[in-house]
């Protein structure tokens, strides 16, 4: 057993599928599984360039989006 | 503000891992009056965890503190939650219904197979038929309950069947955390013992799954749902931030491992929160060094002050055994949530309650 800090880790695929589901649900109110397709294409490239690090700012995104549309 | 009541120093029993020191010493009635006041005096909500030793040897002082907030939280429109941490032996129907009426959450410590091997009583008498009868008396009365498991290196073996056996009698989750402290020591033979029971409890998850089980075990659950929402596992308590913890005798302490340690002091119920120790507190960084350039730093427990203080004496060391362990988990958390999302992403997205 030892003390072994990690550097550059790979993102788990899911974080990455449900953070461009929500982000293009924000951006354009897609269901989920019609983007799917989408979502999967841009994966890989994501997996390399580590592009997204969490899901909350696409989930405020999100949010953000709802909200506009519960005011107008 | 959210508090955690030592109700009692007693227990009934003398599992294996404990590190608290059993005495006769309970809280007195007005220490619990003067404790769900704290509780009222700051913050949008009001939050109470009964715990010890063991506080349902004073079921009177919970069902007095819930009368109390009951009628605090008429008067001041303050909305109030209950929790207790109970290593269940002494529930009966007038807790179990109470707990329903009350909307308490309770912790039930269970080790599941393992029960006999840590968790006995003063005697040393056997509890894990007693065990199963309570669960399911809870179980009935459809209480919130999530069984609490601690995995030893003796009995660590046993850890996937004891999950089958949660999940058998009815229960929707579980928590298994490793037994820590200075009871307890790990070596590479346990851990590689409780590695494999952790690779069979991620297949078994997977297979509830694909039924449509909702069943779930942290920290794999958990691991992969604060992931997708941003959510840092060591921030939780924040030492003396987000909870305090009130020792039998009144005095506020951050968090469950501090009482009675003089440095860690914050205050008493009686006297009021010492807010200058308290500040200086949450400003010291927690982190400690090994950890901070770590990939998986927002994702382990590293600066869980508690675990630290357990495992190296100090709230800002890790050990390498937790750091084994949250590797460990972590990655079997990811290849669990790459299996359950290939399935289909809105199911996931269910099932994780986004
Ligand atoms: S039931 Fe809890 S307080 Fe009692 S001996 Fe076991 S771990 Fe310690
Ligand atoms: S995995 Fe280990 S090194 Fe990394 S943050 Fe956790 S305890 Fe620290």
């Amino acid at each position: 057993m030892k003390i072994d800090p990690k550097h550059n880790l790979k993102k788990p695929k899911y974080l990455i599928g449900v953070a461009l589901a929500a982000a293009a649900l924000a951006a354009g109110g897609f269901a989920i599984h019609e983007i799917k397709e989408e979502v999967m294409e841009q994966v890989d490239e994501l997996l390399h360039t580590g592009g997204i690090v969490s899901a909350e700012p696409a989930f405020e995104a999100a949010e953000a989006v709802e909200t506009t549309e519960e005011n107008a | 503000m959210n508090l955690t009541l030592y109700l009692t120093e007693n227990c009934n029993l003398r599992c294996s891992y404990c590190t608290r020191e059993k005495h006769a010493q309970d809280m007195s009635r007005e220490t619990v009056e003067k404790a769900v006041e704290l509780a009222f005096s700051r913050g949008k909500n009001a939050g109470i965890c009964f715990f010890g030793g063991e506080p349902l040897l004073k079921k009177d002082l919970i069902y007095y503190a819930l009368e109390l907030a009951d009628e605090r939280s008429r008067q001041t429109g303050i909305p109030f939650l209950s929790k207790i941490t109970t290593n269940g032996t002494l529930i009966d129907e007038e807790f179990a219904s109470m707990a329903k009426r009350a909307n308490m959450q309770i912790g039930f410590s269970f080790d599941g197979t393992m029960q006999d091997d840590c968790r006995r009583t003063k005697e040393g008498g056997a509890t894990f038929d007693l065990m199963v009868d309570k669960a399911r008396l809870l179980m009935e009365h459809g209480c919130d309950t999530v069984a609490m498991c601690v995995a030893s290196p003796e009995a660590c073996g046993k850890l996937f069947e004891s999950v089958k056996l949660v999940h058998d009698l009815g229960f929707p989750q579980m928590i298994i955390n490793p037994a820590y402290g200075d009871k307890v020591t790990w070596t590479d033979e346990t851990f590689e013992v409780l590695r494999g029971q952790f690779d069979q409890i991620a297949d078994y998850m997977m297979e509830l799954y694909q039924k449509g089980d909702k069943f779930k075990v942290a920290p794999l659950h958990n691991k992969i749902s604060e992931l997708i929402k941003g959510i840092n596992p060591s921030k939780y308590c924040h030492l003396g931030i987000r909870q305090l913890a009130v020792s039998w005798d009144g005095n506020l302490y951050p968090c469950t491992s501090f009482l009675d340690k003089p440095e860690w002091y914050l205050g008493s119920v009686y006297e009021g929160i010492d807010e200058t120790r308290r500040l200086e507190m949450a400003k010291r960084c927690f982190t400690p060094s090994p950890c901070k350039d770590c990939d998986l730093s927002a994702r382990c427990t590293n600066s869980c002050g508690c675990a630290n203080i357990l495992n190296t004496g100090s709230p800002d060391m890790i050990a390498p055994v937790q750091c084994e362990y949250e590797r460990m988990v972590i990655s079997l958390a990811d290849r669990l949530g790459d299996e359950m999302y290939a399935m289909g992403d809105q199911r996931f997205i269910d099932f994780m309650g986004l």
